[in-house]
């Protein structure tokens, strides 16, 4: 009976050790959330550097600051903002060697004014960008880029994350190994993607003197045009195939005197409209597949 | 500073370089037998330049594949 009972006590207070234990754990590893406001002028200029992992996500509003929100685990991340005229200096570096990814993870929720110019690099994590202009560069080992209704010249490099450009504007450049890229409904006039193994689909017109360049080394490129555009096509392809679904939009090259189609094993070339832009599409051991939109 | 080292960039960063050492073999092998092909050479050209990115970031980060 005594022994019963000096078990209990002892079953009680390993019991009320670990709760504590538990507790102290979840409140030092519980995320601070920072907000900072920096009033600017002009166009201001946004550059993060995010070391951890993390999700950095952009819009803007009509006021003429920066909000910078972040969150993360305070003693795990370091977080440095600087206000240099109108241009803004965000980093987030580990101050831990833990292994645990949530505790080397820094997110981050930016306003800025609507023109406004971006250099963001994250490991992983979505970048998301919505409603800004302005140029800007954009990385990301693992994590996607989201981008919506942003204009300007836009650079995005990726390791393995991919690319959705939705109602954007100006001039995309994209290079990925495996990451894939996605550009729906826009109103681009320079367009240059390359992966090597990841999938391309550009859905939406070619603006006239528009130049547009889709490379995959081994995945799908597949391009969907209205019928009221004006481009030529070269499409060429090593150890891949040509699906043309648009056969009947497709005229010979009129402006073509320069191809050497016989030096590809499978290559397209021809005319929509007057070809007023120009697509080169290529591939070396992926599909290409160009079809008109209904 | 120091740097995430987690698990998930480690592999995204290890994957990508097995894809462009798999995707460089099969360049240089059709390279050797079609020599002309330009196309192939371009692919290569650039394989070899984002490899090379690739590594310069993993030193950077000490992540080498050992």
């Amino acid at each position: 009976m005594h022994r019963t009972i000096k078990h209990r006590q002892s079953f009680s207070v390993w019991s009320f050790g670990l709760l504590l234990f538990a507790a102290s754990t979840a409140i030092a590893a519980s995320p601070e959330h920072q907000e900072r406001h920096f009033s600017v002028k002009g166009h201001p200029v946004v550059v993060l550097q995010n070391i951890v992992n993390g999700r950095i996500e952009v819009k803007s509003s009509k006021n003429p600051e920066v909000v910078v929100s972040s969150t993360s685990i305070a003693d795990k991340v370091a977080i440095d903002i600087e206000q240099v005229g109108d241009r803004i200096d965000i980093s987030a570096s580990s101050l831990s060697s833990s292994p645990l990814p949530h505790e080397v993870e820094a997110n981050f929720q930016l306003t800025v004014p609507e023109q406004t110019e971006l250099q963001l690099k994250t490991q992983t994590g979505l970048i998301y960008v919505e409603q800004v202009t302005g140029d800007m560069k954009l990385e990301s080992v693992a994590g996607d880029v989201h981008l919506k209704e942003v204009s300007g010249y836009i650079i995005v490099k990726t390791t393995g994350g991919s690319l959705v450009c939705t109602l954007c504007s100006g001039k995309l450049e994209f290079t990925s190994i495996s990451g894939g890229a996605q550009v729906l409904q826009p109103s681009l006039t320079n367009v240059n993607l390359m992966t090597t193994s990841g999938n391309i689909l550009y859905d939406g017109d070619f603006i006239r003197t528009g130049i547009y360049t889709m490379r995959s080394g081994k995945g799908l490129v597949e391009v969907r045009f209205s019928g009221n555009d004006s481009f030529d096509l070269n499409a060429r392809t090593n150890l891949g195939v040509v699906d043309n679904q648009a056969a009947a939009f497709l005229k010979p090259d009129t402006h073509a005197s320069r191809h050497s189609a016989a030096r590809y094993a499978h290559s397209l070339f021809g005319t929509v409209g007057q070809g007023l832009a120009k697509v080169e599409l290529s591939s070396y051991s992926g599909t290409i597949r160009i079809l008109k939109r209904n | 500073m120091q740097l995430a080292g987690n698990s998930q960039v480690d592999l995204a960063l290890r994957q990508n370089l097995r894809t462009l050492n798999a995707f460089i073999a099969e360049c240089e092998q059709h390279l050797k037998q079609n020599p002309q092909d330009e196309l192939a050479r371009e692919y290569l050209n650039t394989a070899y330049q984002q490899k090379a990115d690739l590594l310069a970031a993993m030193m950077e980060s000490g992540r080498g594949e050992n």
